[in-house]
């Protein structure tokens, strides 16, 4: 099989979505394990619009939240702007350590997918009938 | 003679439903081989019969005795002469009268969930936030700034003040949606004290919050309902579907589209951190996740059609097994 054939970009594309739902499941794990304390400190005005802590709150979009809390957690410099630089203080260093993998991942991953998707597009404009 | 009239598909039409809507045969009918035979026959352009296109015209005609195929189309006449059964009870030859708004529903749903789920679960997602805790504790606050003025530990000054802050504070959360929750009438009109005698003067407030809370119960139900609704039709499309082919292309667009839906979700959530948004931004990337997971289910579809159909996803997960 070529890696210019669109059989392999196919197979390439699935698995990226497959590494989807795994690191999504990955994303409920730490979810479940963000410390209290983060939340109550943290997740409240003047960091947070009002708006943002009540968009953010229950399930689904509380999975946001936490998403958001673990790109400050592994990169403290991206909270600057909400001054959240001191937020990785309350997590112990193996929580920090995944939330830089999940972040580098989510980035990874969706990029390669629009790269792909696009590709598959053009495709479909040019050879389509 | 025999006589004929042109149709025009319309969208979420399938052949099994038109069958069904102009001769009342089901799937299961010892009869809709021969109705879909005499259709392929009059309307040769048509190569799938699983895929018909919204907006062409088909060919529809009384279905011979003994179901010949016709051999050339046949000149088309008006619509008129076509004897077309009104009355809709005819077509509950194989469903059960109660039944018959159920199944309309779910066929209905099986070709148009994208249109219900996606705007669906923007709605639902951005109300059952707006009426969320820390929104309902602002209406409370109002209510005991009132006990507080009237137990005469603030003035009528304080007290106007913090309840307009407060107001102020709420209609800044909702947004764009304060004509949603509360009618015509402004945040600050709709929050007020009952001036008028036989109820408590907080009342208003109290069958806001009331209300509100209700809209929070159904908003967090119909947000997960609606997930399922969207996994469900697509499941009764694929039990549904004869074509091993089209089974796989519907079950790579609902995993793709979700999937992806997923992924856009989670980046926008990489993006917040650094950029504090507004309710505007906010919709827009809302609404631009949804278009862009319903774009790539559609991609995915593509792509499977043209470069993965030798792999079959549906069999190989057991989701026919599932979904029959």
């Amino acid at each position: 099989m070529s890696i210019v054939s669109g059989e392999f970009w196919f197979k390439v594309y699935m698995l990226l979505i497959l590494s989807v739902g795994i690191m999504a499941f990955a994303i409920l794990v730490m979810h479940f394990f963000v410390p209290k304390t983060l939340i109550e400190k943290y997740f409240k005005p003047p960091y947070f619009k009002p708006a943002e802590c009540a968009m953010f709150s229950g399930f689904p979009f509380a999975i946001i939240r936490t998403i958001m809390f673990l790109r400050i957690l592994g990169y403290p410099k991206s909270g600057k702007n909400r001054g959240l630089t001191e937020v990785y203080k309350l997590v112990p260093a193996w929580y920090r350590n995944i939330s830089k993998i999940i972040v580098v991942l989510i980035i990874f991953i969706s990029v390669s997918i629009v790269a792909v998707s696009i590709g598959f597009y053009i495709h479909s404009l040019i050879y389509s009938e | 003679m025999d006589t004929y009239f042109e149709y025009r598909i319309k969208g979420g039409d399938t052949l099994s439903l038109i069958i069904f809507k102009m001769f009342g045969f089901t799937p299961n009918d010892s009869r809709y081989a021969g109705a879909l035979q005499h259709i392929m026959s009059l309307n040769p352009q048509i190569k799938n019969p699983n895929r018909i296109v919204s907006g062409d015209l088909l060919h529809l005609g009384v279905i011979p005795e003994n179901n010949t195929v016709a051999k050339t189309v046949p000149k088309v006449h008006s619509p008129a002469v076509f004897p077309t059964v009104t009355n809709p009870s005819f077509v509950t030859k194989d469903v059960a009268p109660a039944d018959t708004d159920s199944y309309w529903a779910l066929s209905w749903l099986e070709e148009n969930s994208n249109f219900l789920t996606i705007p669906g679960s923007i709605v639902l997602g951005a109300k059952g936030n707006l009426v969320s805790p820390g929104n309902l504790s602002l209406l409370t606050d109002v209510s005991d700034l009132y006990a507080d003025y009237k137990n005469g530990i603030i003035t009528k000054g304080q007290y106007d003040y913090r309840r307009a802050l407060t107001l102020t504070k709420l209609r800044e959360n909702v947004g764009p949606m304060e004509k949603f929750l509360f009618g015509n009438k402004t945040t600050h009109q709709s929050i007020r004290i009952a001036r008028g005698g036989g109820i408590p003067a907080t009342a208003h407030i109290e069958k806001h919050a009331v209300r509100l809370n209700n809209l929070a119960k159904v908003s967090k139900v119909g947000g997960v309902v609606l997930i399922g609704v969207g996994l469900t039709a697509s499941c009764i499309q694929i039990a549904n579907t004869k074509n091993s082919e089209e089974k796989n292309e519907i079950f790579v667009e609902t995993v793709a589209s979700t999937s992806i839906g997923v992924v856009a979700g989670f980046a926008v959530g990489l993006f917040l951190v650094s950029n504090p948004i507004g309710w505007g931004t906010a919709l827009v990337l809302a609404a631009g996740s949804a278009a862009i997971s319903y774009g790539s289910g559609k991609t995915a579809r593509y792509a499977y059609d043209k470069f993965g159909n030798k792999i079959d996803f549906v069999s190989g997960s057991g989701v026919d097994n599932i979904c029959q």
